[in-house]
């Protein structure tokens, strides 16, 4: 504990000083940030956890957490947690969902220039509203020039204003090889959007974009240029699911592809909602359930290490998971009766509806020194009990019924 | 649930409703009879742990800091348990050089990092110790993050997909009330445009 007139002296000398220059020196075009910012509404990547650790005596301003923080949520739930922004929102390209495409530009073409973003990126940090940037744009001209300009921001953030906070960089279909590696060198995560399941599917949606070439090779590139010193948040994409009436099972088939071959960290999901101005206007929006559900089949694959051929349980005849939850769909389809706690393996609990790796972890270390044989117990170790219980044995007795194994 | 921590006493001892009987008890467990214990008690102090570091995380998240010239930013909080020191230093090695303040009508804390050293400071009023700062280094009065924080905030409305449930599942009227937001607090309510 120090007097607070040491502290004024301390800071008034200005040896720590890590602000850099004046971000608040010109004044922001609310407008533009309007317009940039709801560009990316339906961009659903919010998250923030990075492995890097930023030097404590180096006095750059922005350490990145290890588990990411939500500073805000939005009304519909989701986390807010990057000043998430296009660029700009002309775009060459035509996909039919998108209200940036050439076909639909309905609203104020607009554009940042990289030292505008640079500020506002720093003010909205500074106010501690954000955990860092998350940069998309649509491609006006041509993407070269456009990550040039992307890149160029990223590098004002990093080298003139000393920001070391997170950093989630989209790389535009068609990006050189060079960019995505200066890409690597300076950002976080990076991203590209496969959109669609297959080349098929985006032939439907956009004429403009080559799934292999703009898409699947540039994935390549990305995933050569991770190692250890580089992208520590690694690469990930987005679905926009169901707008070219794509089933949950191609979405899912496309995922391992991403994750085994081209070891993408994570995936995302975003229901196809129907804008006006697109030419997909008149199509239905998708329930926001389905993408619920993907994230669901998503993390038990991930996560819980669901193997493809338990997987394949969760879907239906057409190859749709449909409005429940995929693990009790899979419970009721592998497990032979019910299980119990005190002698089930950590991955026979694991796929209990109502148990997820943290209350199997701490029942398998429970039983090492008390019989689980009280629902209350399992309530004490984070288990669900009203999901769980049809599904376990305890002392004996278990509450499922006959309808409920039908 | 979270996991307890290694040093779960020290998360404890700053519980408002943490007693020295508490805190001998929970001095003879180990992290692993609070982590995986059924006794009622000890899933009582489990509790108080994750209270504790569920409101330190809160409070980095939803304190909103505003520039007081260009070496000062402060925010408003009003925390359930002792988590200021916690915040403060969060706030401080993320802005290193700068003073952080942390206060409201009854208390403050001051921070500031730098050379690998913590500085900390405890004064009264969030008010009173701001003036302080201002006769001492000045003030700017161009800035106003809010009215940016709120375009941007708003810019990421989708008004098909609003939820009003995880909403406020997710932004806790308690801690929306310790940190004195406001930008985010209307999201609940019906806006003229979902009429139209």
């Amino acid at each position: 504990m120090v007097a607070l007139d040491k502290i004024i002296r301390l800071a008034s000398g200005g040896q720590f000083d890590s602000s850099g220059p004046d971000i608040y020196s010109r004044p922001i075009d609310l407008n533009k940030v309007k317009i940039l910012g709801e560009g990316t509404k339906h961009d659903t990547c919010a998250s923030t956890a990075s492995k890097r650790k930023v030097g404590e005596s180096d006095g750059r301003i922005g350490d990145v957490m290890r588990s990411g923080i939500c500073h805000a949520f939005a009304p519909d739930g989701r986390c807010v947690s990057l000043f998430k922004t296009l660029f700009t929102n002309a775009c060459q390209h035509n996909c039919a969902y998108c209200p940036n495409s050439t076909k639909s530009s309905g609203s104020g073409i607009a554009a940042y220039t990289p030292e505008e973003l640079a500020r506002i990126t720093l003010q909205l940090y500074r106010a501690n509203t954000v955990e860092g940037l998350f940069l998309s744009s649509g491609v006006a001209g041509d993407e070269t020039r456009m990550m040039e300009q992307m890149l160029e921001a990223v590098e004002l953030l990093r080298h003139k204003y000393n920001f070391m906070g997170y950093i989630h960089l989209k790389i535009l279909p068609g990006a050189s090889r060079d960019h995505i590696k200066r890409a690597a060198e300076l950002v976080d995560r990076v991203s590209l959007n496969v959109e669609t399941p297959s080349k098929s599917f985006m032939h439907e949606l956009s004429s403009t974009k080559d799934f292999e070439v703009d898409i699947l090779r540039r994935q390549k590139y990305i995933r050569d240029a991770v190692s250890k010193d580089t992208l520590p948040a690694g690469q990930t994409t987005q679905y926009v699911v169901g707008a070219a009436g794509e089933s949950d099972r191609e979405i899912f088939t496309r995922m391992l592809y991403e994750y085994n071959v081209l070891g993408l960290k994570r995936q995302y999901f975003s229901s196809f909602i129907a804008v006006d101005g697109t030419p997909l206007h008149n199509m239905k929006s998708q329930p926001r359930w389905r993408e619920n559900r993907l994230y669901q089949a998503d993390w038990l694959h991930r996560i819980y290490g669901y193997h493809r051929k338990e997987m394949e349980l969760a879907f239906d005849d057409e190859g749709f998971i449909g409005n429940r939850d995929p693990k009790w769909a899979i419970a009721m389809n592998i497990l032979d009766g019910p299980l119990d706690p005190n002698i089930a393996t950590r991955e026979e609990l694991l796929r209990v509806p109502g148990i997820g790796p943290k209350s199997a972890y701490r029942i398998v270390n429970l039983r090492k020194k008390e019989k689980i044989t009280r629902k209350v117990q399992l309530k004490a170790l984070g288990v669900r009990v009203g999901h769980a219980r049809t599904f376990l044995k305890l002392d004996g007795w278990c509450d499922s019924t006959l309808k409920g194994w039908m | 649930m979270n996991s307890v921590p290694n040093n779960f006493l020290g998360a404890l001892k700053r519980h408002a409703d943490c007693t020295e009987t508490i805190l001998k008890k929970a001095s003879l467990l180990d992290r692993d009879d609070i982590e995986f214990s059924t006794d009622a008690e000890i899933i009582g102090i489990r509790k108080m742990i994750n209270s504790v570091l569920g409101e330190n995380h809160m409070m980095k998240a939803f304190v909103r800091l505003k520039p007081q010239g260009g070496k000062v930013l402060y925010g408003y909080m009003r925390p359930e348990h002792d988590v200021w020191t916690l915040v403060g230093r969060f706030f401080a090695k993320r802005f290193p050089g700068t003073v952080i303040v942390l206060g409201n009508n009854t208390r403050s804390h001051v921070f500031l990092y730098g050379g690998d050293v913590l500085n900390h400071s405890r004064a009264g009023s969030l008010s009173k110790t701001l003036k302080e700062l201002e006769e001492a280094m000045g003030k700017s009065t161009a800035e106003n993050p809010d009215e940016l924080w709120d375009t941007y905030y708003w810019s990421q409305y989708r008004r098909e997909a609003k939820n009003t449930r995880y909403f406020k599942q997710n932004m806790r009227a308690k801690y929306v009330r310790e940190t004195g937001i406001t930008a985010e607090t209307d999201s609940g309510g019906t806006k003229l445009e979902d009429f139209y």
